[in-house]
């Protein structure tokens, strides 16, 4: 599969310590899950126990985007039976992981939410726009966030990033 | 020179080249422009707006009305640029505007000699006749004689960038108020903005000489941001200027990124753009010192007071040496003192007020009177007249004027409120401010430092529940009213930008422009790139006065954003050129262009055109050959824009049955169903397939236009009207790649793409759907058809699209594979009679489209009672036909009319129109489908096709719209 960033990353230099990098989460599965609102807390709780490496975000009410390896997820089907439906967004996303102390900072400068106060747990996500682009933001620690994009976007995404790093002379690089 | 040797705030260790109007001079870091050229001893700067009258600086900040230059040459021109905000920076180039050859003489001053005819209303008066004149000549020659600056005409060489901040508080303005502010708040441990547009932090105390805690004013301010460095919280904005007050708490910002750098470094932007939330917004943003309206009160050398103390103190220039001060408030006498300490002569203190006794001392000789004449091309005398009525005249080459102090409001107005006239203030103020806006220190009328200090720390404290820490109630000194000298003339001033007299004032009350919103419009009064932030409220005053009523009465305008003008380009930022709106790319674009393609904006997205081959003359060529191959061989085309979206759940049938017109209920796994929404009112909103591939799962198609408003209609369906079914809908539009492979050759290219999948008809028949996989991944095959053909569309995971297409073209070489655009796909299904973005036009019914027959009597659904209505099942409705020309020469254009033969060219003959066109290689001609009343009964008639627009008219003969396989043997085949 190819990845939706691979050839903007690819000109992008290494670097050790870099105080944004940007790299593509390409092997990803992505599942689009949907609960009634009378499901929707069991649901919730089945996607708590999931395996390390699976990042279940909260994108609205009774909705969640499940991203891991497929190996993680094969068992929601069966955990969600009856209490929400599933639908395969694997390769509907480019999924960028940003990196380092100007993470935060870059995107706030794209997103209209306030992002200090919006990670205020696990599960939580930002689903708005950035230039115009449709995008959901997670943090996954501290300085490291996911940023999920539209497929088609991908191109327009990468010139709102770049720009928007050299602006604030943000270096952009990839981990070496 | 007129710089002081020593003292101020530049460093004369570093100068700085520049030029005005050519001519080379030389100021210091920590100049603006209009300190520097004070300090060159410039007095004339440019020509007024109307008259032409030369104009010297009149103000140190965003309010000045005269100083506006171009800066820089060629792309980066950047006209009407406020001297007084203008960093010096090494090499800046800076032009005067609105004049020929030069400020001190320029030829249209003219206009000056016409002044008693250029009054208030001339070009209404004048230039109403003939009509025609007025966008061809007056407005062009108007513009000419009185314009601005220039813009380059050329592209912008500059990038803008944008940013998104939050906070507890916004702090606008970093004089003592805006400050103390800040410190208090950050001290609570707030979460802090402090946006100040001057590149320095400090306000007036930078222009001032006081003490705050035994420290000079500006000393104390940069203690006070060093402080607030140390707060993690903190963010201080300097060089950026609010510039508008928006719902829920949101404001507008511009901060100068680099325009104050000789050489920025690569990607650094010239603004960029602040769109900031804060739950509290304090609004220390100080107050505008007022004129005062007398004769001759805008030449080069009359200069508010406020603003002379600014450049002698701040900047060290002097701009002037010999000098009176017209004041009818103690900062006046302040101004008086400050030029005195300068070594600067002060002539007399001109006081009007006739009992109150200054609240500081004199420095010079007071005069109880007034200035009622100034004289010279730049400023040699000022003539006074006493409170006897006796005049003298006084040589002086600076009057300071201080006519009191408007506090700056107008970020409140941008939320509709309205301001309020203070009798003890004299001035308008807000004592109802908008949620979350709060006025200290000046811009709440605290003028002196200690009010301001003790408003702001207060204010602050209140905001967050520590009302001990309250400062004592501020007693509200006595001020004096706007001042307009009586007796004084046409060039008394009132509206400097705008050559708006107190003369023009007058006239337009007594021509029965008797509100503030009308002597605006009437006179132009405030309608400059100041907003009136000068001379407004003096105008409004003098309309009260006559009027015989107060100030209150007569109100004031409501300022609008923005608060200061805005380039352009900071609001786009990005979005310029290619990059005007976000791309959307298929998953195919980048093979497309390998393979030749021209691509068409759909929307966001860019889709194939044409595909140009060797031999292909025009497009058209291109477009025919693919077509033909389609209809001779096998075609594929990228058609993985149209919307996809998944509805599954125990009742996704039943949804399905609610939102078609037509059944889906019934339809079996693995088969695929053509279906047609209506919306509410009965008309059509989008076609597409539906293809069950599950008992609970179904896949829908939309077209690309409909694609985001079909899935709110299902998320409002499922969410608003039938929340208890059970049936969710996503979008998978992004997830799937999807090609139609189309031709007699389809079966045989897509079998070799799937050998392990039986294709033939009786295994996978027309209107079949199934999943399988295909290179390790899913993949979806539909057998419909668009183009009238043996057809197929084929889905795969979106980052498989490309590979996808590569070996459809490898497998197919010997099998005419041909990639076919958007222009064929026009082709091929108005050949076919499938109604698209022409004949959907949100205006016809299903019946219109000749689908009435798939419109279920046994069903309920979106769209059904209001479809039912008598006009949208009349028979003269106008329906879907074919039209092709009697002579198979002609070719028809999309939008002509349709009319019978024989009748004159006019509306009410009007039958139809055409709504798609194409020339047909299957029939050897251009052929039309249109929209045609009582069509179907009209087949075989000739009528008369016209477009006035393009001047042509053809007769064509009305036919079916399906010009091909009307039995539909080929798709089943």
């Amino acid at each position: 599969m190819i990845g939706a960033f691979g050839q903007y990353i690819a000109s992008l230099p290494n670097a050790v310590l870099p105080s944004l990098a940007v790299t593509e989460w390409v092997d990803v599965s992505a599942l689009a899950v949907m609960a009634s609102a009378s499901f929707a807390q069991q649901a919730g709780t089945q996607l708590a126990d999931l395996p390390d490496g699976t990042h279940v975000l909260h994108t609205g009410i009774g909705h969640w985007l499940v991203l891991g390896q497929a190996s993680d997820l094969n068992s929601l089907p069966s955990r969600l039976d009856g209490l929400a439906t599933l639908f395969d967004q694997s390769a509907g996303f480019g999924i960028l992981i940003l990196d380092g102390r100007d993470a935060i900072r870059l995107l706030q400068k794209g997103i209209f939410v306030d992002l200090s106060r919006a990670f205020d747990s696990d599960t939580s996500c930002v689903v708005s726009v950035i230039a115009h682009v449709p995008v959901t933001v997670w943090r996954i620690a501290s300085d490291r966030f996911g940023v999920a994009v539209p497929r088609s976007y991908a191109g327009s995404f990468w010139h709102w990033l770049e720009a928007s790093a050299a602006a604030d002379a943000i270096p952009l690089s990839t981990l070496g | 020179m007129t710089r002081k040797s020593q003292g101020g705030l530049v460093d004369r260790a570093l100068p700085i080249s520049f030029t005005f109007n050519g001519r080379p001079m030389q100021g210091y870091s920590g100049d603006t422009l209009a300190s520097a050229l004070i300090a060159n001893g410039v007095k004339i700067v440019g020509r007024s707006f109307k008259y032409h009258r030369p104009r010297g600086i009149l103000t140190d900040g965003a309010d000045e009305p005269n100083a506006l230059l171009t800066l820089h040459r060629g792309a980066r021109a950047l006209p009407n640029s406020k001297a007084p905000m203008v960093e010096l920076v090494e090499g800046l180039e800076a032009f005067s505007q609105n004049c020929w050859p030069s400020p001190r003489f320029d030829l249209m001053a003219i206009n000056g000699l016409f002044s008693p005819i250029f009054v208030a209303g001339f070009y209404y008066k004048t230039f109403m006749w003939p009509a025609a004149f007025w966008e061809r000549v007056y407005e062009p020659l108007i513009r000419r004689a009185a314009g601005l600056g220039k813009l380059s005409d050329r592209p912008d060489p500059d990038t803008y960038d944008r940013s998104h901040a939050f906070a507890d508080v916004l702090v606008v303005g970093a004089g003592a108020a805006g400050l103390t502010a800040a410190l208090a708040a950050a001290r609570l441990g707030k979460r802090v903005i402090l946006v100040d547009q001057d590149s320095r932090p400090g306000g007036r105390l930078l222009a001032e000489r006081c003490e705050i805690d035994g420290r000079a004013g500006a000393e104390w301010a940069s203690a006070a941001i060093a402080e607030l460095a140390e707060h993690d919280k903190v963010t201080v904005l300097t060089r950026t200027a609010l510039f508008g007050a928006y719902d829920g708490r949101s404001y507008g910002a511009v901060e100068q990124v680099s325009e104050h750098l000789p050489d920025p470094a690569s990607g650094m932007p010239r603004q960029r753009y602040w769109k900031i939330v804060a739950e509290q917004a304090i609004f220390a943003t100080g107050a505008t010192e007022r004129p005062i309206a007398f004769t001759g009160n805008d030449r080069p050398g009359v200069m508010m007071a406020s603003a002379v103390q600014t450049y002698v103190n701040r900047f060290a220039a002097l701009p002037g040496r010999r000098a009176a001060v017209f004041t009818q408030c103690d900062s006046g006498y302040a101004v008086a003192a400050d030029l005195a300490a300068a070594g600067v002569e002060v002539v007399a203190i001109i006081d009007p007020r006739s009992g109150d006794k200054p609240g500081v001392d004199a420095t010079a000789a007071v005069i109880h009177g007034e200035v009622v004449g100034t004289h010279g091309k730049c400023l040699k005398t000022i003539t006074v007249r006493n409170m006897d009525g006796k005049t003298e005249k006084l040589k002086v080459d600076l009057l300071a004027v201080a006519g009191g102090w408007n506090p700056n409001i107008g970020f409140a107005s941008h939320l509709g409120q309205r301001p309020a006239w203070s009798e003890p203030l004299q001035a308008f103020v807000q004592d109802t401010p908008p949620d979350g806006m709060h006025f200290v220190g000046a811009a709440a009328g605290r003028y002196c430092v200690s009010a301001a200090i003790d408003d702001a720390r207060g204010k602050v404290a209140a905001l967050f529940g520590r009302e001990g820490e309250v400062a004592a109630i501020f007693e509200e000194p006595s001020l004096a009213p706007p001042l307009v000298v009586s007796g004084c003339d046409k060039k008394a001033f009132v509206d400097f930008q705008h050559d708006v007299t107190v003369s023009d004032v007058v006239l337009a009350e007594q021509e029965g422009y008797a509100s503030v919103e009308h002597l605006k419009r009437y006179t132009t009064l405030g309608m400059a790139t100041d907003q009136g932030k000068i001379g407004q409220v003096l105008g409004h005053a003098l309309l009260a006065r006559q009027q015989g009523k107060g100030i209150a009465a007569v109100g004031t305008i409501a300022a609008r954003p923005p608060h200061t003008p805005v380039c352009i380009g900071a609001l786009a930022g990005i979005h310029r050129g290619e990059h005007l709106k976000p791309t959307r790319l298929t998953p195919t674009h980048d093979w497309a262009a390998s393979q030749g393609a021209s691509f068409v904006n759909a929307g966001l997205w860019k889709r194939a055109q044409w595909y140009t081959r060797p031999g292909d003359a025009d497009w058209i060529d291109s477009a025919v050959r693919e077509a033909k191959a389609v209809r001779s061989a096998v075609g594929i085309c990228d058609v993985s824009t149209l919307g996809k979206i998944e509805v599954a759940g125990p009742d996704a049938a039943l949804l399905l049955d609610r939102l078609y017109c037509n059944a889906m209920a019934s339809l079996a796994a693995g088969k695929v169903r053509y279906g047609v929404m209506l919306r509410e009112d009965g008309f059509v909103f989008d076609d597409g397939t539906v293809a069950r591939i599950a008992d609970d799962r179904f896949v829908i198609s939309t077209t690309t236009a409909n694609a985001v408003a079909v899935m709110r209609h299902i998320d409002y369906a499922l969410q608003v009207i039938w929340p208890d079914l059970d049936a969710k809908a996503c979008s998978v539009t992004e997830n799937w790649a999807q090609v139609a492979v189309a031709g007699p050759n389809s079966r045989a290219l897509l079998q070799r793409l799937l050998p392990d999948i039986d294709l033939s008809n009786s295994a996978f028949p027309f209107m079949g759907a199934l999943e399988g996989r295909w290179s390790g991944a899913p993949m979806r095959l539909f057998r419909i058809s668009f183009s009238g053909e043996l057809a197929y569309e084929i889905a795969v995971p979106t980052g498989l699209g490309d590979a996808l297409m590569r070996m459809l073209t490898e497998l197919g070489s010997d099998l005419g594979c041909t990639p076919y655009g958007l222009e064929a796909l026009g082709i091929l299904r108005i050949e076919k009679g499938h109604a698209a973005g022409g004949e959907l036009n949100g205006q016809v019914t299903a019946g219109d489209l000749g689908l009435g027959r798939m419109v279920s009597k046994k069903k309920d659904f979106i769209g059904r009672a209001l479809a039912e209505r008598p006009a949208l099942a009349h028979s003269d409705r106008q329906v879907l036909v074919g039209l092709a020309p009697v002579d198979p020469s002609h070719r028809v254009t999309g939008g002509s009319h349709i009319l019978p033969v024989g009748v004159p060219v006019s509306a009410v003959h009007d039958a139809g129109h055409v709504t798609s066109v194409a020339f047909s290689p299957t029939k050897g001609r251009w052929i039309a489908l249109g929209l045609l009343a009582r069509g179907a009964d009209r087949i075989g008639e000739v009528v008369n096709v016209v477009s006035p627009v393009r001047e042509t008219s053809m007769e064509m003969i009305v036919s079916s719209p399906v010009f091909v396989d009307p039995e539909g043997e080929r798709l089943r085949g």
